[in-house]
């Protein structure tokens, strides 16, 4: 058996996330006591206690969902459960580097709080997004992508699932085209377009705090959005995280690579269950048999409990 | 738990929905139900019930009552 954690992007998050197991365990309360003294703001009322619009915006969504998997991760290392890769979907990919041990828990909260704000500044609120498109092949998505122009595939979720980012405008002519032509495409509920190259402003700045960043080579696989491979340096790591903003994350390329290298349990760190039918989608079109398990819940922590 | 209960509860773990509001659920129908709701849904039920769907039928569970229709061809019964 080898096994992997993955860590949930922005999209999973709601008001009251995982809350049962932060109140269960004193080590995963302490982690949101750590992230409120770093950031300088209440994290734990903010994840816990928000409205759900509040906790949608970008700035609020990365430090809270983030702190929810970090500390769901020390648990995870509490209880003695053994992985041998670590990856995560966009955000989720800043826990999966201290699940690696790559980066230090409050190394990756300060930066992820700069990153989200440097990522809301870089395309002002209705001025960009993201829009999912299911049934199409990738060829197909990138070639609907040159035709409309200014948008290009941001996620590769699963075989027939892409999500693509770009200006207002050029998302409106693609579902416009899309309705026409039945395309089963729909507005993702994110403020802002990922992983695109609207995100350059983004990229720029994070480049100098990422680079002067106390990170290390990591201890187990680390598989990165931007290439979908492992990363063993130190430079290598720090160079992918930056190309993540405004290149598409490869996740279905990465469970891909992952099937290949005998990987067959997948544990999901964070809300929902979202990742965990991307993972058995891309195993049952390789033919491939995959055990998912989510560790987002008290009940679903007790069950990786018996698995270790 | 019958397999409509089961049914019933992956809507409402998914959407935060009372029972009555199902019988009329759709895609887009409310706010919850967007494009990564539909993913957490079809994730739900595949927990559930231990099938993995084929993208035709992601892109078909149109509604909460077409998704009874489409789980007849994986051995589920609501």
């Amino acid at each position: 058996m080898k096994t992997a954690l993955m860590f949930s992007g922005q999209g999973a998050q709601f008001p009251g996330m995982m809350q049962d197991i932060v109140t269960e365990y004193r080590i995963a309360r302490e982690l949101f006591d750590l992230a409120s003294t770093a950031l300088g703001r209440d994290i734990y009322s903010l994840t816990m206690e928000s409205s759900q619009e509040k906790l949608n915006l970008t700035q609020n969504t990365q430090p809270c969902l983030l702190a929810c998997e970090l500390a769901v991760l020390r648990i995870i290392r509490s209880i003695g459960l053994d992985y041998e890769a670590a990856l995560g979907f966009s955000l989720g990919e800043w826990a999966a580097l201290a699940a690696a041990g790559a980066a230090s828990e409050e190394e990756v909260i300060k930066l992820i709080d700069i990153r989200a704000a440097a990522m809301q500044q870089a395309v002002p609120e209705g001025k960009g997004g993201m829009v999912s498109i299911l049934g199409m092949d990738a060829e197909a998505v990138a070639a609907l992508c040159r035709e409309v122009g200014d948008v290009s595939p941001a996620n590769y979720n699963c075989p027939g699932n892409i999500t693509v980012a770009g200006t207002a405008e050029a998302l409106g002519r693609l579902l416009e085209r899309a309705e026409k032509t039945g395309i089963i495409a729909a507005k993702v509920a994110v403020s802002i377009p990922s992983h695109c190259s609207l995100m350059l402003p983004a990229a720029e700045r994070l480049r100098p705090l990422i680079n002067a960043a106390a990170f290390h080579s990591p201890d187990r696989l680390l598989i990165m959005n931007a290439t979908a491979k492992p990363v063993v340096s130190c430079g290598a790591l720090k160079d992918a995280l930056i190309q993540q903003l405004t290149s598409p994350v490869l996740f279905q390329q990465s469970i891909l690579y992952l099937l290949e290298d005998g990987y067959d349990t997948f544990i999901e760190v964070g809300p929902g269950k979202v990742l965990s039918g991307m993972v058995r989608r891309t195993a049952k079109q390789t033919g491939k048999r995959v055990r998912t398990l989510q560790a987002n819940s008290l009940a679903g922590l007790e069950k990786l409990s018996s698995c270790g | 738990m019958r397999n409509l209960e089961k049914y019933k509860e992956a809507f409402k773990a998914s959407f935060s929905i009372q029972d009555e509001a199902l019988p009329a659920l759709a895609y887009q129908s409310i706010p919850a139900w967007d494009s990564v709701g539909h993913m957490q849904l079809i994730a739900e039920l595949e927990d559930t019930f231990h099938i993995v769907f084929d993208t035709e039928d992601i892109i078909d569970f149109s509604s909460y009552e077409k998704g009874k229709e489409l789980l007849k061809k994986y051995q589920v019964i609501i």
